[in-house]
């Protein structure tokens, strides 16, 4: 894995798996929204807001999946300093913060119909909105510190302090008596899903895996090459300030 | 997709819920495409050995 983590190797192997990543999830987001809109049934209970959560749950999963990825890579960062942990947890932070904001819009949208209210302070939408703020925290250090080292370790600090977020989000419908249903997928004893809603959930959730792999990739690429054309303007500057000076004259450092 | 807008107000809260989702993955998705296809061409025009 710390093969991979080598920027050059990195910058191959992903030009490879990129068009790869982007066409297999459009494939699979086709084949999902099939599933969900036009293929699954209504649900007897909740009628077709049932199909709601084959857009909300996927978001609300690849939005801890995200968080748990940028605190790895943190760690990676932080104990191991490879180039790329720290590349790879800042471009996850914007996909992350997307997928936890639509996963509370659609929960909110969800909710409306069947709690009668568009919001509770409820446990887990609570935490939740508690992910949303660490994502905007994550990213607004990364903007606001201009030291990229400055930067780097004070968003691994909090990326690892919010980590502990994640077991409060999961077991936050075990732990306290929430408005929110508990888990009905990633269960110890099995989905208590149907097949017919199951199918659905999960190509969903494997659509938005992929879309966060292309976007990832994409984003990572993109990254690597700001920071190769920075180091090229730092370089034309500093030959140009050599060329600047009159010959002999002493140079800085 | 018929019974989407059979079930009354229903159709239009996961319509809803559909659409806010489609914005913001494409918005990501135009946002990531622009801004690598526009370090690909700086950096082309930099010659950094970019292929």
């Amino acid at each position: 894995m710390f093969g991979f983590a080598n920027p050059e190797r990195f910058w191959r192997l992903s030009a490879i798996l990129l068009p790869w990543a982007w066409a297999a999830a459009g494939i699979a987001l086709a084949v999902g929204l099939y599933l969900g809109l036009l293929s699954s049934p209504d649900d007897y209970q909740q009628g077709a807001t049932v199909r709601i959560m084959y857009v909300h749950v996927p978001a609300m999963w690849m939005a801890m999946a995200c968080y748990a990825f940028i605190a790895a890579a943190s760690l990676v960062s932080l104990i191991w300093r490879h180039a790329l942990a720290d590349v790879a947890a800042r471009c996850a932070a914007p996909i992350g913060a997307v997928f936890t904001a639509l996963g509370l819009a659609t929960g909110s949208i969800w909710g409306k119909p069947m709690w009668g209210t568009w919001w509770a302070w409820d446990a887990r939408l609570t935490s939740v909105l508690v992910l949303l703020f660490l994502y905007l925290g994550y990213m607004g250090i990364w903007a606001a510190i201009e030291d990229r080292t400055k930067a780097a370790r004070a968003a691994t600090i909090l990326a690892l302090l919010g980590a502990v977020n994640l077991p409060i989000i999961k077991f936050s419908v075990d732990w306290w008596n929430t408005l929110h249903q508990g888990s009905s997928v990633i269960r110890l004893d099995g989905p208590a899903l149907h097949a017919s809603f199951l199918y659905p959930l999960l190509t969903m959730g494997g659509a938005y895996g992929l879309l966060f792999l292309a976007l990832l990739l994409t984003r990572m690429r993109t990254e690597i090459l700001n920071q190769r054309i920075w180091a090229d303007q730092r370089r034309r500057a500093a030959n140009e300030e050599l060329r600047a000076q009159p010959e002999g004259a002493p140079t800085n450092g | 997709m018929g019974s989407l807008f059979e079930s009354g107000s229903y159709g239009a809260y996961v319509l809803s819920a559909y659409g806010l989702s489609a914005i913001g993955l494409i918005a990501l998705v135009v946002l990531s495409w622009r801004a690598y296809r526009s370090a690909m061409a700086r950096a082309r025009t930099r010659n950094l050995g970019i292929s």
